[in-house]
């Protein structure tokens, strides 16, 4: 009798350790492959940069038990609509075709959108610019449906499925041009890869508001996360997070 | 007494009690409901700031303070080109530059972007000046100056203005949020003001209203029933002032009535004590101026028999004996009627006595009849006090006990019990006995003056006793009747106050 009291008083003391272990659930997270800044893989294998800092942050204040993974963006779109991935940070903005497949969360930073190329192309117009030329954009991106409305009857739209192969493709000059988010061009220009070119012209559109985005089977996780990133941006841990990886307030 | 007459009044218009507690409730209801209202109109309005405040306000000023830092990361940047002694140092920052130029934080403010785009230009300019000057032989110092100096020149003019945009934000930033706290504060001094206008109108509302009950409705209520108390203490009536509400006027008016119902009441009892007191002195002087020419007449009868009674025959004789005996008995009953006369006259005031000595004292008058009788007298334990006149309710005793040995059944002793019990505010004293009994159609007839059941020859006397007993016990504020069984006996029954407990 005395030894199953204290069996029993041992599972009393327990249950809420083993409740607390069995909810915590693992969570995918996804995170779009080689955006220098935002999210790559350093040599060593760790995953750095700001969206990287959020997702961890994130995990941490949810308790959940998170797994990251680097997609390319359209995979990474693709599987958190399919609910392979639960959360996913891919600099993501609006489009109809995402918010038919994805639940977006509040705004966390606004992106705005410019051509690389060489330096002797600084002074062109736009029409200028795109005539007989082959620009480089993610596939699946915001830039690739601008540049598809934009583009004239001779430029030549090449697809690369991360932000770091159209790079590599420009600097490689399969490419005259690459249309990517600013603050991933910020880096490649700063590195030597980046300095035979520069920003050319201004930016492509007013910018965008850029969102995390939940797996549409999980609106618990999207009330969640809006709940931490409401309370990061509030406390000013986005601002500090920012500072680390980028050159400027980015919100 | 008769009051004078109330003042007529002009008979004001009227109200229901009822329709007059709604119309006040509706009218409190209203104002006190107006006020808080508008109390909680300007307290949802506050609560609408404070929840712009949060979610368009501090965006807005949150946005100009992300502006200032940019701008100062601009003219960070700014300051690095031109310090900057290598190309990669001037191409970070003119890079920095344009993506704080190019960055959305701005979209907004159209003027900014535009001045933040002109000296990101600058910015760039200044590193093709500072990269031409390096190239420049190192002897060729004025022109290296000259280039230096222009791209110094250039960034300054852009920083002042760049740090003039950053104070001007800055200073936008703090005048919204001072002008939202002024706005909060206003507010909030208005409600406040209008919480305590609205705090003092209600006190006032209730002091007004608290007057206005007790003037309509307290006080004429009062006024009511103190004229009720004037009446019931005979008072002169005070006239009551005429009001508007309908049941009080109802009220007054009925009290009005039983006023006049209550004076005709009083002239009638007065009529009748001074009937009474009329009809009591004269029985008195009647009795009393009665008995001298009787004694005369009886006198003389006497001196005749004496004198002339050898003279006269037998018939004469006997007349003369007839006459003495009429004499003796009219005296007789002009002393029981005197006596009758004289209850509640020449008594000592009313006063705790105790029962049993006023029985003792009838028995000790009455030792010989007793005796005679062979009677036995039973007289219950505790007797109480009682509120009397010792000598009456001696009387009372005398003649119950007497009537008991006097009406005895000739086949037994006459036995006697006297008992009292408690009921109410009296004591109830039965005087019960074992003589020859009443017929049932003859318990009211007794009570009556020189009423008598039985021929004189049966029982000497003149039927008045009881008469007195009834005249005595009612003079106490009690009540006398009897049972009785023929054969069996009599129970007297009278009821007479018992004493007021001290105070």
């Amino acid at each position: 009798m005395a030894n199953f009291c204290k069996t029993l008083i041992l599972c009393l003391v327990l249950w809420p350790l083993w409740g607390t272990a069995a909810d915590a659930e693992e969570i995918v997270i996804g995170l779009t492959e080689g955006s220098v800044g935002f999210s790559n893989r350093k040599e060593d294998g760790q995953i750095v940069g700001y969206n990287a800092d959020i997702a961890r942050l994130m995990c941490q204040r949810l308790g959940l038990s998170c797994r990251m993974e680097l997609l390319p963006l359209k995979e990474l779109i693709e599987q958190t609509a399919s609910g392979k991935v639960q959360i996913a940070f891919g600099n993501l903005t609006h489009t109809p075709e995402r918010d038919r497949k994805l639940l977006f969360s509040i705004p966390y930073w606004r992106s705005s959108s410019f051509f690389v190329g060489p330096r002797a192309l600084s002074n062109l117009s736009q029409q200028q610019l795109l005539t007989g030329r082959r620009v480089g954009v993610q596939d699946s991106s915001r830039q690739q449906t601008w540049l598809h409305q934009h583009a004239t009857p001779t430029t030549e739209i090449r697809t690369y499925p991360t932000t770091a192969a159209i790079l590599k493709a420009l600097a490689a000059h399969e490419v005259d041009l690459a249309l990517i988010s600013m603050l991933m061009a910020f880096h490649f220009l700063n590195s030597t890869a980046g300095s035979p070119f520069e920003f050319i012209g201004p930016s492509i559109d007013n910018g965008s508001t850029v969102h995390v985005v939940v797996s549409p089977n999980r609106p618990d996780l999207l009330a969640n996360v809006n709940a931490t990133l409401a309370d990061m941006i509030r406390e000013g841990t986005l601002q500090h997070l920012a500072r680390q990886h980028l050159p400027m307030d980015i919100y | 007494m008769k009051s004078p007459s109330p003042t007529p009044h002009r008979r004001p218009r009227r109200f229901g009690l009822e329709k007059l507690v709604a119309v006040i409730s509706i009218l409190v209801i209203v104002i006190l409901a107006a006020f808080f209202s508008v109390i909680a109109i300007t307290q949802i309005r506050q609560s609408r700031m404070a929840i712009d405040s949060r979610n368009e306000l501090a965006p807005v000023i949150l946005d100009r303070h992300r502006m200032v830092i940019n701008l100062q990361r601009m003219l960070g940047a700014g300051d690095m080109m031109i310090a900057a002694t290598s190309p990669e140092r001037r191409r970070e920052s003119m890079l920095t530059a344009r993506a704080i130029a190019g960055h959305p934080t701005f979209l907004a403010y159209a003027e900014a972007r535009r001045l933040l785009t002109e000296c990101a230009q600058t910015l760039q300019n200044g590193a093709e000046l500072l990269s031409r000057r390096d190239a420049l032989p190192a002897d060729d110092l004025s022109m290296r100056r000259e280039m230096e100096r222009q791209a110094v020149m250039q960034w300054q003019s852009c920083r002042q203005r760049l740090e003039t945009l950053a104070d001007t934000l800055v200073v936008e930033g703090a005048r919204l949020t001072t002008d939202r706290f002024e706005e909060l504060a206003d507010g909030s001094r208005t409600a406040t003001a209008l919480t305590l206008t609205g705090l003092a109108c209600a006190i006032v509302l209730v002091i007004v209203l608290m007057m206005q009950i007790r003037r309509r409705i307290i006080v004429p209520v009062v006024d009511a029933s103190s004229a009720l108390h004037r009446i019931h203490q005979h008072q002169p009536f005070v006239p009551l002032i005429p009001t508007h509400i309908a049941e009080i006027s109802t009220l007054q008016e009925d009290i009005a009535a039983v006023r006049g119902l209550i004076e005709d009441l009083y002239a009638t009892r007065e009529d009748l004590e001074r009937s009474n007191a009329d009809l009591e002195q004269f029985a008195y002087v009647a009795s009393h101026d009665l008995r001298e020419p009787l004694r005369m007449i009886s006198g003389f009868l006497g001196l005749i028999e004496r004198r002339y009674g050898e003279m006269l025959d037998k018939d004469g004789r006997e007349f003369i004996a007839f006459a003495n005996e009429g004499a003796n008995r009219m005296d007789r009953l002009i002393l029981d009627l005197l006596e009758y006369s004289r209850v509640g006259r020449l008594c000592r005031p009313i006063a705790p006595y105790p029962l049993e000595e006023a029985i003792q004292t009838a028995i000790a008058s009455l030792t010989q009849n007793i005796h005679d009788a062979h009677a036995t007298i039973d007289i219950g334990p505790d007797l109480p006090m009682v509120d009397c006149d010792p000598s009456e309710i001696t009387r009372l005793f005398q003649n119950l006990l007497g009537n008991a040995l006097k009406y005895r059944d000739p086949s037994r002793p006459p036995a006697i019990r006297i008992t009292a019990d408690r009921n109410d505010g009296f004591w109830r004293i039965d005087v019960a006995d074992n003589g020859l009994g009443i017929e049932p159609q003859f318990h009211d007839r007794i009570f009556l003056l020189f009423q008598r059941l039985h021929t004189r020859d049966e029982y000497p006397g003149t039927g008045i006793g009881l008469a007195i007993c009834k005249k005595i016990v009612e003079r106490h504020g009690g009540k006398i009747w009897l049972d009785s069984t023929p054969g069996e006996g009599t129970t007297f029954h009278l009821t007479l106050p018992a004493p007021s407990p001290l105070p």
